[in-house]
């Protein structure tokens, strides 16, 4: 087992965003077991119904979580960013109700799940950092029932880029017009409830009227503020601390 | 596994597929577009209005028309 701090840098810094830490706070997050893991893009790493004994922090690359149908359709319910904990249930559900995979290439951090509700159990504030990031989940997925519910395809899928996009800037991975959204046409269906040629019918509308930008099978948003606009976007779900 | 690219053709406007997707075989090509052609044709009935003469083109990673579903085949319309 070899200890990194370096890489949980993002962690820590969106622990501390959620909840203020003081260095001590800080310097036990940094004790944390961890192994390191490098995986490709569409590694299952957790499976419903699966017992999970580590925590898993995403440290570079994006992954997402995704229930299926019965007839094996996959419906993504969140987009996960470096500094990401993917499955912080798991410190107190002993079962996965859900899967997670990467759709990029990436790097992830496992501490055992021992480490981790001890670290929880010893100190408080981060404990309510955890409990803060699971609160924010939960009103994303709110946002995203009534995006998948009541949005029109071409709102859904503006949403849910804007959201990614504001929350890849709160996290310092860049800003909007700066970086390829790193989901397929296929990740995009699956997250907005259509299917990929109605997806990539959608972006062609949007790259019409300017909002985003696509160069082969890059996508990158062009005109933030009209992008959020078209998306009726607006950030107060996520809870960003200014 | 082979990867299949399903281009949307609406009345001249072709909109490409630059990702295709992996599927086991053409007839499993065709079927995904078969779905596809119903979740564009319902976007379309939810803002008012239906085209019939569209379809989408299926091919694979060479280039060749494996499948082609036209809009008004992927759909029994009765009432009219």
């Amino acid at each position: 087992m070899s200890k990194s701090p370096a890489q949980l840098d993002k962690f820590v810094s969106k622990l501390a965003a959620l909840n203020p830490l003081t260095a001590e706070e800080i310097a036990a997050i940094g004790t944390l077991p961890t192994r390191m893991q490098s995986v490709r893009a569409r590694t299952a790493i957790v499976t419903e119904g699966q017992t999970i004994s580590e925590c898993c922090l995403l440290v570079d690359g994006f992954a997402c979580r995704h229930k299926l149908s019965r007839d094996g359709g996959r419906q993504i319910v969140s987009f996960h960013i470096p500094g990401d904990i993917l499955d912080v249930q798991h410190l107190l559900f002993d079962r996965a109700d859900h899967n997670v995979q990467t759709i990029t290439d990436a790097t992830l951090a496992f501490v055992p799940m021992d480490a981790m509700r001890r670290l929880t159990d010893d100190w408080p504030e981060i404990a309510r950092a955890l409990w803060r990031d699971c609160l924010v989940d939960a009103s994303v997925f709110r946002e995203w029932v009534l995006n998948v519910g009541r949005r029109s395809a071409k709102t859904r899928i503006a949403h849910m880029l804007c959201e990614f996009a504001a929350r890849a800037e709160a996290a310092g991975i860049g800003s909007p017009a700066h970086f390829s959204l790193p989901m397929t046409q296929e990740d995009i269906a699956d997250a907005t409830g259509l299917t990929a040629v109605h997806v990539n019918r959608m972006l062609r509308e949007l790259s019409e009227e300017g909002v985003i930008a696509r160069e082969g099978r890059q996508i990158r948003i062009a005109d933030w503020p009209h992008m959020k606009r078209i998306a009726d976007f607006s950030p107060a779900y996520l809870h960003i601390a200014a | 596994m082979a990867r299949y690219y399903m281009n949307l053709h609406e009345c001249g406007v072709v909109t490409e597929d630059l990702e295709g997707v992996d599927l086991p075989d053409p007839s499993a090509a065709a079927a995904n577009a078969m779905t596809a052609a119903r979740d564009v044709m319902a976007g379309e009935v939810k803002g008012g209005a239906l085209c019939l003469s569209c379809k989408i083109v299926v091919l694979d990673e060479n280039g060749r028309q494996v499948a082609e579903v036209s809009f008004r085949d992927a759909l029994d319309v009765s009432g009219l």
